[in-house]
């Protein structure tokens, strides 16, 4: 009988155990809740779809006044209109060559400037035919000495679904990760004692040549490379840096650029990729490239510099 | 505690821990897993507004053909994109140098300090889950540079749908887990329950058993094992059930011969204690009278004397070595006709000797005779006056038979199983017949002897009377008795 007691009692204790611990063991299940957790940053599409309610003026076409620009037959002035369409040929050529023209002396013909003849000389939506013989409209902007705005585009423009648009932007985005970093210009330039981006074999305090194109790693990038976006880089620098005018210690803080930071958006058929330039000499400077997401190429550049 | 106790109870703790371990485990992978990816999209998410705010304030400044916009600017982008957030599952809120820009939201949860702090001095995004106004956030932070500037951007996304998903599983799991496991024990404690009948049955008919109820048997019933195990039970029953009827029966026998030798051998002793001490103390003695008393005397002797020597002779032929060599059936029995003559003057009696002509036989002489002459004195005993005892032998290829008759009172069933047994002595009739003696030591020296000549002996009687003697041996056979008779 007692032995039966026993059994019963304990018999219960263990059921009672049984059914409590089953009920309490959500109790002590992790909740995840009140926990700090860093994290590595998203490589998210970083370009954003704007459905454009106004008119997007970009540098320098925020100023263009078309009503006072006039094409001048001034000698001083044709010099100039020259010079800028040599210069807007050498870009196409090197930047945008599926973009060349078939007669290589009319960009000089199409420019023209405010009707004072002084400020920045313009070609907008200058209709040619390309060395394919596929019609072509460019815009340009020259500007003591140096192109300020430069954009290609073919006459027949497809329109893109927001699909496509979100896809072509997802393998920009990716191609942009791919050329981070800091890119530096070509040219002899001044190294400074204890300068961290010293390339190897540079002694400190000398000027030194620098070939090419480097990122901070010191990768050699060149303009036949497979990205488009280290293509143009590729050839873009060199050509700002080309002027023999410029003191190269200038012209390589001037267009030493960083890569790590951009916005892009999508407007008017173009991805317009807004690069942020270092600054050494605190000038304010702002670089807008567009990309062409259909032929897969950068298609023109607009440089704001103070 | 009982077997079947136990098992139950072992069968509920395990269901239960099993059941338990195996839901909890799925319960908990799912759940990390769900809240693994509900951060990965709240940081996805937080990721795709910086952005989106990104490209709102690069699309105002180009709207506004500006170089970059001033803080204010900015600071008024951010509150329009944190207003046009409100109601959203996501919310947002906006930080410069650790004070908010964009107004106070009571949509957004109060930030951890800690959580604030870590966010604020690393560069890396942070996201922790806090409880707010009875629901559950995802909070990440990050920072974003704008303009130039560092800001900081808070983005919470309600995750109260997984946490009240979560408790309602949980919830589920601990109804089924129970109910489940009290179930499935309860089917295992009704199973083992009827598994274990048999072996309670067993018990039962092995302590009936071990009570001396040997003729009971176990039910084979159950499993293959509890059938086995009564099966097994069952044959050692009847082993013991066998062993004690011999036992009891060896027992009886003995018993009834020691009454028999006491009384046997009371008998001529306290004859010859008579004759003698009248012999002893009676002064005069005539001549008649000491001759009869002597004949007494000598006549009890002889009977002692013969009881004696049947039972060395039983013990012989027990032991000794036998001398064996091929004899002729036709003078042997001769001989033991003419020996047993004297047997057969006080009924009359007539030996009738039917011979088979050329049959020999392979035996020991002395103790092959000794065999026919207890049969033929058992005959002669068990006959009337004036019946023939009719002896025959004959041959096939293989085997000699004998075959010995007497035409006299016959025997039971019960006494022919019994008659070759040692000590049996059942009917008094048959033990002392006109001073012959027999106290069951005849037949059973015969059947002794039979058998060390590797032969068989047979008793019969028919109903009409009379009992027969058959004895077959085998014409060949070894002297090591390797080959046995069948």
């Amino acid at each position: 009988m007692k032995r039966n007691i026993l059994n019963i009692t304990l018999s219960a204790v263990l059921i009672f155990v049984l059914i409590a611990g089953s009920l309490l063991i959500p109790r002590v299940l992790p909740q995840y809740k009140n926990q700090v957790t860093a994290h590595e940053a998203k490589d998210t599409a970083r370009f954003k779809y704007i459905n454009a309610t106004d008119t997007l003026d970009i540098y320098p076409w925020d100023q263009y006044a078309p009503d006072s620009y006039t094409r001048r037959q001034n000698p001083m002035i044709e010099g100039t209109f020259l010079e800028a369409g040599e210069l807007l040929l050498f870009h196409i050529s090197d930047l945008f060559p599926q973009f060349l023209p078939q007669d290589e002396d009319i960009f000089a013909q199409s420019l023209y400037t405010e009707s004072d003849g002084s400020g920045t000389l313009y070609i907008k939506d200058y209709s040619y035919n390309n060395i394919d013989g596929k019609s072509c409209l460019l815009n340009a902007a020259y500007e003591y000495g140096t192109l300020i705005y430069i954009r290609c585009r073919y006459s027949a423009q497809k329109e893109l679904s927001k699909a496509q648009i979100n896809q072509a932007g997802k393998a920009l985005t990716e191609n942009l990760r791919n050329i981070n970093g800091w890119l530096y210009a070509d040219g002899s330039v001044y190294m400074s004692p204890g300068d961290e981006f010293l390339p190897e074999g540079v002694i400190n305090g000398d000027a030194a040549e620098i070939s090419g194109l480097f990122m901070a790693d010191y990768s050699l990038i060149t303009p036949e490379s497979k990205n488009p976006i280290s293509s143009f880089f590729a050839s873009f620098l060199p050509l700002l840096a080309a002027p023999p005018e410029y003191d190269y210690e200038i012209i390589w803080k001037e267009y030493e650029m960083l890569l790590t930071d951009y916005s892009v958006i999508y407007y008017d058929h173009y991805f317009i990729i807004n690069v942020d330039t270092l600054n050494y000499s605190d000038d304010q400077s702002a670089l807008y490239i567009f990309f062409d997401p259909i032929i897969g190429q950068i298609v023109g550049y607009s440089h704001h510099l103070l | 505690m009982k077997l079947w106790l136990k098992v139950f109870l072992f069968s509920l703790t395990f269901m239960v821990l099993a059941v338990d371990i195996v839901a909890y485990t799925i319960l908990i992978n799912g759940f990390s897993t769900s809240v693994t990816r509900e951060t990965d999209q709240a940081l996805t998410h937080h990721a795709s507004v910086s952005t989106m705010v990104s490209g709102q304030i690069l699309y105002e400044r180009l709207r506004q053909s500006k170089l970059l916009l001033t803080f204010e600017e900015v600071g008024r982008v951010l509150k329009e994109t944190a207003e046009q957030r409100r109601g959203n599952e996501t919310v947002i809120s906006f930080y410069y140098n650790a004070e908010p820009i964009s107004g106070s939201d009571s949509a957004m949860p109060n930030i951890d300090p800690d959580f604030s702090r870590e966010v604020f001095e690393n560069d890396q995004p942070y996201s922790v889950i806090i409880d707010y106004n009875d629901k559950s956030f995802i909070l990440c932070g990050s920072h974003l540079t704008l303009e130039g500037s560092d800001y900081v951007i808070f983005t919470a996304s309600d995750v109260t749908q997984v946490y009240t998903q979560h408790a309602e599983q949980l919830q589920f799991v601990q109804i089924v887990s129970l109910a489940s496991a009290g179930i499935i024990a309860t089917i295992m404690l009704l199973f083992i329950f009827l598994s274990l009948k048999p072996l309670s049955e067993i018990n039962h008919s092995i302590r009936r058993i071990a009570e001396g109820d040997y003729s009971l048997r176990a039910r084979e019933t159950g499993s293959q094992e509890f059938r086995e195990l009564a099966g097994n039970i069952n044959i050692m029953a009847e082993s013991i059930e066998q062993n004690v009827t011999e036992i009891q029966r060896v027992a009886d026998g003995r018993k009834r011969f020691i009454d028999s030798l006491a009384h046997e051998m009371k008998t001529p002793l306290t004859s010859i204690m008579g004759f003698a001490d009248i012999l002893r103390i009676k002064r005069s003695v005539t001549a008649k009278e000491r001759e009869e008393y002597g004949s007494i005397i000598v006549e009890e002797t002889k009977r002692l004397r013969s009881l004696s020597g049947k039972l060395l002779e039983l013990s012989s032929a027990r032991n000794l070595p036998l001398d064996f060599c091929e004899l002729d059936a036709k003078s042997f029995f001769s001989e033991v006709c003419i020996a047993a003559k004297p047997l057969l003057s006080d009924k009359q009696l007539k030996i009738s000797c039917r011979i088979q002509k050329g049959t020999t036989f392979r035996a020991d002489p002395e103790l092959f005779k000794s065999l026919l002459y207890n049969v033929i004195e058992n005959a002669v005993k068990a006959s009337r006056r004036k019946q023939i005892i009719t002896i025959k032998c004959w041959h096939d290829t293989d085997r000699v038979f004998f075959n010995i008759t007497d035409q006299g009172i016959g025997m039971t069933p019960e006494e022919i199983e019994n008659a070759a047994d040692l000590f049996y002595t059942n009917n008094p009739s048959r033990t002392k017949q006109k001073g012959g003696i027999n106290l069951g030591i005849g037949l059973a020296l015969c059947k002794e002897i039979a058998a060390r000549h590797n032969g068989i002996m047979d008793i019969s009687s028919p109903p009409e009377g009379g009992t027969a003697i058959s004895i077959t041996l085998l014409k060949k056979w070894g002297d090591d008795n390797e080959t046995k008779h069948t």
